[in-house]
């Protein structure tokens, strides 16, 4: 788990996913607009 | 011969084949007592000249009553393959045999012979002896049995049945014809069933019966031909594949083959699906990527041998293609520590929906 400060304003947000065996990768992009900072904590599963 | 032009046609002169001695045999033979005796016809040939062409070889079956090499009786059956070459008949035979059981003492007369497509042999023939009813017989061999023999065992038409003799007579004598007009023939249908047709008396007198049987050697089938297609070549990963494999024959009329097809799917173990209407087919959706060659095997049935064929292209599985998606969650409220990312990663058609990628949220 990991922690970051993401400040007020538009962020672009981006998903990349690397493929596997049997399947190919894709990825997608869109945009976070945030009027106020946010301490994020990143979790993956 | 010429059948557009018959005057074109001509005919050579007899061709003398040998074979190999023996003592004329009995012009009568006997039934037990009161029967009367049976006329053996030893000095025609009482079937048909039979032709045959197995796998390019030409050859004429034929077939007479004889006696022993030494002694007119016991009477015996006298066969002989002759090959033809180009259209000249050899004069010495292939092979030829005195067929008489081992000389057990019992009269075969009358007898005829046909030959499969598969190049086996049926003897069929009448029995008696002045203690054995008269009985109707038949023998045979295999192609591959050694020249000069009829080794599958002896067996009767007539298992079962009560057999009597012949008494009474015909035209002021002693009625003495017997099975002249029997024949063994083979179904044209399957080329490989013989029908042999006999008389027989179930009961003493004058009113002779006619006995009509079928048989086959298992070895004798008909090819059969397996095609192979899979669809779609290529695919793709979780995408529906079907094989088909279809069984047929060239023969027509030869029925539509039965029984089960496995498929071979490269080294995986293999996986059987029983024929309908002569199709059989496989469907699958869980082959990893990759490059397969595919083999159908047919295993046969009773009236068809099997067959194999390999896909004449190898099945191609690729990837499958993906989507993903990014959602936000609604802003969390001031203060508040997360905000949710979800990035949603989809296989697309034609992969199959059940095969989706890892979600990952933020």
């Amino acid at each position: 788990m990991t922690t970051s400060l993401v400040t007020l304003g538009i962020h672009p947000v981006a998903a990349a996913y690397g493929g596997s065996s049997n399947f190919n990768a894709s990825s997608a992009s869109t945009q976070a607009i945030l009027p106020y900072e946010l301490y994020l904590p990143l979790v993956e599963h | 011969m010429d059948f557009a032009v018959p005057a074109n046609s001509s005919l050579t002169a007899p061709i003398l084949v040998s074979q190999a001695s023996y003592t004329l045999a009995a012009s009568f033979v006997p039934e037990p007592a009161p029967g009367n005796n049976s006329d053996t016809l030893a000095d025609r040939l009482m079937n048909l000249n039979q032709y045959r062409r197995i796998s390019n070889t030409e050859s004429l079956w034929v077939q007479h009553t004889v006696g022993t090499v030494f002694a007119s009786t016991p009477t015996g059956i006298q066969w002989a393959q002759i090959d033809v070459t180009g259209g000249t008949v050899n004069t010495i035979p292939l092979q030829q045999q005195i067929f008489n059981n081992g000389s057990d003492g019992l009269n075969r007369f009358v007898g005829s012979l046909a030959v499969d497509k598969s190049g086996n042999a049926a003897l069929g023939y009448s029995v008696s002896s002045a203690s054995v009813a008269p009985d109707i017989r038949y023998v045979g061999r295999l192609a591959s049995d050694p020249l000069g023999q009829m080794p599958r065992s002896e067996a009767t038409l007539l298992g079962g049945q009560t057999r009597s003799v012949q008494t009474g007579t015909c035209g002021g004598s002693a009625c003495t014809r017997w099975g002249d007009y029997s024949a063994m023939t083979v179904d044209p249908a399957d080329d490989c069933t013989f029908w042999y047709t006999n008389m027989y008396f179930p009961v003493q007198g004058a009113n002779w019966v006619t006995r009509i049987g079928s048989f086959k050697f298992p070895s004798c089938a008909n090819a059969s031909t397996t095609s192979l297609v899979s669809s779609p070549n290529p695919s793709v990963f979780g995408q529906t594949l079907t094989l088909t494999a279809t069984v047929g024959s060239s023969v027509n009329g030869a029925g539509t083959p039965s029984g089960v097809v496995s498929f071979t799917i490269g080294a995986m173990s293999p996986l059987t699906s029983s024929l309908a209407n002569g199709i059989a087919t496989l469907i699958t959706s869980t082959l990893p990527v990759g490059t397969y060659p595919i083999t159908a095997t047919y295993s046969g049935d009773s009236s068809f041998n099997g067959s194999q064929v390999v896909l004449a292209v190898n099945q191609t599985v690729n990837k499958a293609s993906t989507a993903t998606a990014l959602a936000l969650s609604p802003l969390p409220p001031i203060g508040s520590p997360t905000l949710t990312i979800t990035a949603t990663v989809t296989a697309l058609a034609p992969a199959l929906d059940a095969h989706r990628g890892p979600h990952i949220h933020y």
